[in-house]
């Protein structure tokens, strides 16, 4: 579970300084989760609420959450826990000299999974901020696991197996597929995180999130090179703008008047 | 510079039991890349990932549409690899022996392609890249740019380790006028052969070997019939942002977009509201549109969505919010009600 800065708050202004520099600084802007991996929260909470709902089913699913960051990480964490995750951990990686780091962050990801073993992992395609899909398959070949990509449903389906909705290209393939995997989020309709009770949320004060020190995993070789950002630049998409503010009808006979202009025929 | 291009998944359609014989790039603006990367046709080879079944030997491809497919690479020298499924790790397994010489691996745009050009970097201890929109040789190393921080930016990256495993960006899947106008004027392309027999490539055939464990006799395949190739060709789109407010306003979207003869579009927000279908999205993660004419209603504009309709000749944006981003992005921009102005609209057109 990641957070990231709530790009939609940050003024045009200061990417611009963010391109000067060749690093953003968004320590002002409000962090929110990432929302693939909202959505992937939400999907291993189905899968849990699954498993318990099937009469005679004796498998327990149990979840635990993982972020890297700092403490302001910890707040999805805690809603995570309240939700009904057994165990939340943070690792604190500190401050990175490079902005970008996916092989460093794979290694963090697959030292904390080798430590306890799990049958799934589950995560977002990619981060909303930089975005460089990289992380997942790193971590895979770390595991030696296969990934499935673009998940949009999960479900139990017995020792060792899940049953799985996933796009692949034009497709969308459902198939049973054997553990341990890696299984990345992406765009899934009506995969809000929901929201945990007060009731819950007092539960599980007594799940405080796990602080792990990076030199306490046993870290992976990355066995690859790394990607070095050496320049940074703003995209611009503006236009020339004609703006218009009046009625409704003024505002139809404007349109109609830019597409005669422009001989486009409604 | 020896490089290989990799069309990560080609799928058989299973509905009419036909291969979709088309390549994940379009050939115009794959050549304008290459050339510009200073990289020559004759020092690469293309590896076609198909997907074929197990028992047979090549699967629902008949030797025509590997001939179509073949004569579509942009190399003289052509392989085809064959998997029953895709599984990253297994097509690395069999991919390995054939780029060990390679300096530049280039992989066809999404997750099929991020996940090989990720995997192969780490199994060969080169280095990878994804969604790359454009490379250059700089001193031994490869200079990558691509989209970053929600496609607010676009940044540069250096890959020093060999082989450069790069996926590429999905904006090069679609035409682009001004490439293929350019390519005519300069007439440098000699390799739009109409028919090329399949013995005049050098040609080589694999197949990736899968355990029978990993056979789901449960698979299910639905092939979504791409309604987003009536967005991606539309000459009038008319796209509904989270300010239509609920499904019964993008019905409403809907409706104008019948009655005005556009093609129905919408932004993330509508499609994860499930408001409307996902074949519905514009931008990065959905369709890449290049129409006359798009409408914009109760859209922000975030960079994303708006990648996706950058193309278009003329954008109009219906916006309360006036310091919405699409207001100085547009042509047009209208503060207003959308539900009011589109109502107008189909009445006095």
């Amino acid at each position: 579970m990641k957070t990231v800065p709530d790009m939609d708050k940050v003024p045009d202004a200061d990417w611009a300084s963010g391109a000067a520099s060749c690093r953003c600084d968004f320590s002002y802007v409000p962090k929110i989760p990432d929302p693939y991996c909202e959505s992937g929260a939400e999907l291993v909470l189905r899968m849990m609420d699954e498993a318990s709902a099937k009469a005679g089913d004796a498998q327990v699913i149990t979840a635990d959450a993982l972020t890297i960051g700092d403490r302001l990480a910890e707040k999805p964490l805690r809603t995570l826990a309240a939700l009904g995750y057994r165990g939340v951990y943070r690792i604190d990686a500190g401050e990175s000299e490079t902005p970008f780091d996916p092989s460093y962050t794979a290694q963090l990801i697959a030292g904390f999974c080798q430590r306890e073993q799990y049958d799934l992992i589950v995560m977002g395609m990619e981060s909303f901020d930089e975005g460089s899909r990289l992380v997942p398959y790193y971590l895979a070949e770390h595991l030696g696991l296969p990934c499935i990509t673009d998940a949009v449903s999960l479900s139990p389906a017995g020792e060792d197996r899940i049953r799985i909705s996933f796009r692949l290209g034009d497709d969308l393939i459902t198939e049973t597929v054997k553990t341990p995997l890696v299984v990345t989020v992406g765009d899934v309709p009506s995969c809000l995180l929901r929201v945990p009770t007060l009731r819950q949320r007092n539960a599980a004060k007594r799940n405080a999130v796990q602080l792990v020190e990076p030199a306490k995993l046993d870290l992976p070789a990355p066995g690859h090179g790394a990607p070095r950002l050496i320049r940074l630049d703003t995209i611009d998409q503006s236009r020339q703008t004609q703006r218009f503010e009046g009625s409704a009808e003024e505002a139809a006979r404007k349109i109609l008047a830019l597409c005669q202009e422009r001989g486009i025929s409604l | 510079m020896r490089f290989v291009l990799v069309a990560s998944w080609i799928p058989a359609d299973p509905s009419e039991n036909k291969t979709k014989a088309s390549l994940p790039w379009d050939a115009d603006r794959l050549s304008a890349l290459l050339s510009a990367g200073g990289l020559r046709p004759e020092d690469g080879e293309t590896i076609l990932i198909l997907e074929s079944d197990a028992d047979a030997d090549r699967g629902a491809f008949s030797d025509a549409d590997l001939n179509g497919l073949a004569a579509k690479a942009p190399t003289a020298a052509v392989t085809f690899l064959m998997s029953p499924r895709f599984r990253g790790d297994m097509i690395c397994d069999a991919l390995l022996p054939l780029i060990t010489d390679a300096d530049l691996v280039l992989f066809s745009a999404g997750a099929s392609g991020d996940e090989l050009a990720c995997r192969m970097s780490r199994r060969t201890g080169g280095s990878s890249i994804t969604a790359a929109n454009s490379f250059s040789l700089c001193d031994d190393c490869l200079l990558v740019s691509r989209r970053t921080y929600a496609g607010h930016m676009t940044g540069t990256w250096q890959l020093s380790q060999k082989p450069w495993c790069v996926s590429l960006s999905r904006t090069l899947s679609q035409p682009d006028t001004a490439v293929t106008e350019a390519l005519k004027t300069t007439d440098s392309s000699e390799t739009s052969e109409t028919s090329f027999a399949l013995s005049h490539r050098q040609v080589r055939f694999h197949h990736v070997c899968q355990p029978d464990s990993l056979q789901a006799s449960d698979r299910i395949r639905t092939h979504q019939e791409a309604s987003d190739n009536a967005l991606s060709e539309a000459d009038i789109i008319l796209a509904a942002g989270r300010g239509v407010g609920s499904a019964r306003g993008a019905l409403k979207a809907s409706e104008y977009a019948e009655k005005l003869g556009a093609c129905l579009g919408c932004s993330r927000p509508v499609v994860m509201s499930a408001w409307l279908p996902m074949d519905r999205l514009l931008g990065v993660s959905g369709s890449l549109t290049s129409p006359r004419l798009v409408i914009v209603c109760g859209a922000s504009g975030a960079p994303a969505f708006f990648t996706g309709i950058e193309s278009a000749e003329t954008v109009i944006a219906i916006n309360t919010d006036t310091d919405a981003s699409i207001m100085n992005k547009a042509d047009l921009a209208i503060t207003g009600d959308w539900n009011e102005i589109l109502t107008q609209l189909t009445q006095l057109r």
